[in-house]
């Protein structure tokens, strides 16, 4: 699994940098923690720009997130091997290096320019499973050069994205989920969550009116299938369309919701990209996105 | 003169969608793939032949992925065994780690990521990395 990590200096970064730390103590993942500023500094030949506060910043990051692996001979992302590497450094210089590797990748990034532009741009050339991205709780959020950054990237990114609210440990995970297309990367994404967090698992199917409500618990039936073959506790409901802003608003309190909205979602059709936005502008709790 | 016997890989998961997905994948790629869904007949093959690399799932009914790899280690050390798991803990993360496994991949993962971990097992087979 690959995930991108978007931080900026906000405090909820700072959350979100522990939540990727526990997910990634399970998952072993190979995390990439990447900052945006907007211009790039005036440098001097080769030298990074070191003064920025988001360079200081992910440093602060990176120490906080490798403290999760103080035991290096279990890390994944202790040092096992190393070699030369051809590294661009830039106006037309290429260098031989001493690159060194763990078992897992991690790596820590700055881009320069429009900020949901360049995460998105990490997340297609790292071919990133899953992007993580901190939000502030209320209606209006204040990631830095782009307010609307966490909206946006939920609205165009390619894969899953989990935009994180607050360091809280959800009591459940409530998951709306189309009946018939669900990919299974986003089963799979959801395994991990449950295992994480060790929650029960709502399954929510929707339905336009009622003389559909028996198809929809039908075939939501054969999801909760796959979750009791798994061992995971989940129940199904199913609510009605126009009740989902409403039943979203209540559970969002107290669980993780998560919302599929790939390609063939026919949440996508009844969901429009502006309602996930406010969504995830105004939700009192992290909101996953599966893609 | 350079061997060409193609590497042997033997993927077990109890679900047919990952195991057809990943035969299909690496035997694009030249490697000789048998896969299956039951950890019992994995288990049967592998007290049969020896496989230059072994990937497989964790949670199983039956005879677990742990268990399996453990098997699969002390029949035969130099296989270079894979995890893939969709319920990852830490605890599963580290004992397969002390078991000697190559690599620990949680679901969801791209195809190239696996394809990367093949083939790094190879090298390591064939004697190119330390």
């Amino acid at each position: 699994m690959r995930i991108l990590v978007a931080l900026d200096t906000n405090r909820y970064s700072q959350y979100v940098v522990n939540e990727v730390a526990k997910l990634a103590m399970n998952t072993w993942a190979d995390v990439t923690l990447l900052g945006v500023e907007s211009r790039k500094p005036a440098s001097n030949g080769t030298q990074p720009p070191r003064n920025l506060p988001i360079v200081r910043k992910l440093q602060e990051f990176r120490e906080e997130f490798l403290g999760y692996f103080k035991d290096e001979s279990v890390s994944p992302y202790a040092i096992k091997r190393w070699g030369y590497e051809l590294v661009d450094r830039g106006k037309g210089l290429l260098e031989e290096m001493c690159v060194c590797k763990g078992m897992k990748d991690f790596r820590v990034r700055i881009r320069f320019g429009q900020p949901t532009k360049q995460i998105l741009t990490e997340a297609v050339e790292e071919q990133s499973d899953l992007i993580v991205v901190g939000c502030s709780k209320g209606e209006q959020c204040t990631w830095e050069q782009d307010r609307n950054a966490p909206e946006k990237i939920v609205k165009a990114a390619p894969c899953s994205v989990l935009v994180v609210k607050e360091e809280k440990k959800p009591t459940k995970i409530v998951c709306c989920l189309d009946h018939d297309s669900v990919s299974q990367e986003s089963l799979e994404l959801i395994n991990q969550m449950v295992t994480l967090h060790q929650t029960d698992l709502a399954l929510v199917g929707l339905t336009e009116s009622e003389h559909l409500r028996e198809e929809v618990d039908q075939k939501m039936k054969q999801i909760l299938q796959y979750y009791t073959a798994q061992k995971i506790k989940a129940w199904v409901s199913v609510v009605d369309v126009s009740l989902l802003d409403k039943f979203i608003a209540d559970t969002a309190e107290k669980g993780l919701i998560a919302l599929w909205m790939g390609h063939k979602s026919l949440i996508g059709k009844f969901f429009s990209q502006d309602r996930v936005g406010k969504l995830v502008r105004s939700a009192q709790s992290s909101v996953l996105i599966l893609r | 003169m350079e061997d060409q016997k193609p590497t042997s890989i033997l993927v077990l998961d109890d679900e047919p969608i990952v195991c057809k997905r990943l035969k299909s994948a690496l035997e694009k790629r030249g490697y000789e793939v048998e896969i299956f869904f039951r950890s019992s007949d994995a288990f049967k093959r592998i007290t049969e032949r020896n496989f230059d690399i072994v990937i497989t799932d964790l949670k199983m009914e039956g005879l677990d992925g742990m268990a399996f790899l453990t098997e699969v280690k002390k029949r035969s050390p130099a296989t270079e065994v894979i995890v893939i798991t969709g319920f990852a803990t830490m605890e599963t993360a580290k004992e397969s780690f002390q078991k000697g496994v190559f690599d620990f991949l949680a679901k969801p993962f791209k195809l190239g990521e696996i394809q990367d971990a093949v083939e790094r097992a190879e090298k390591k087979i064939k004697g190119n990395i330390s």
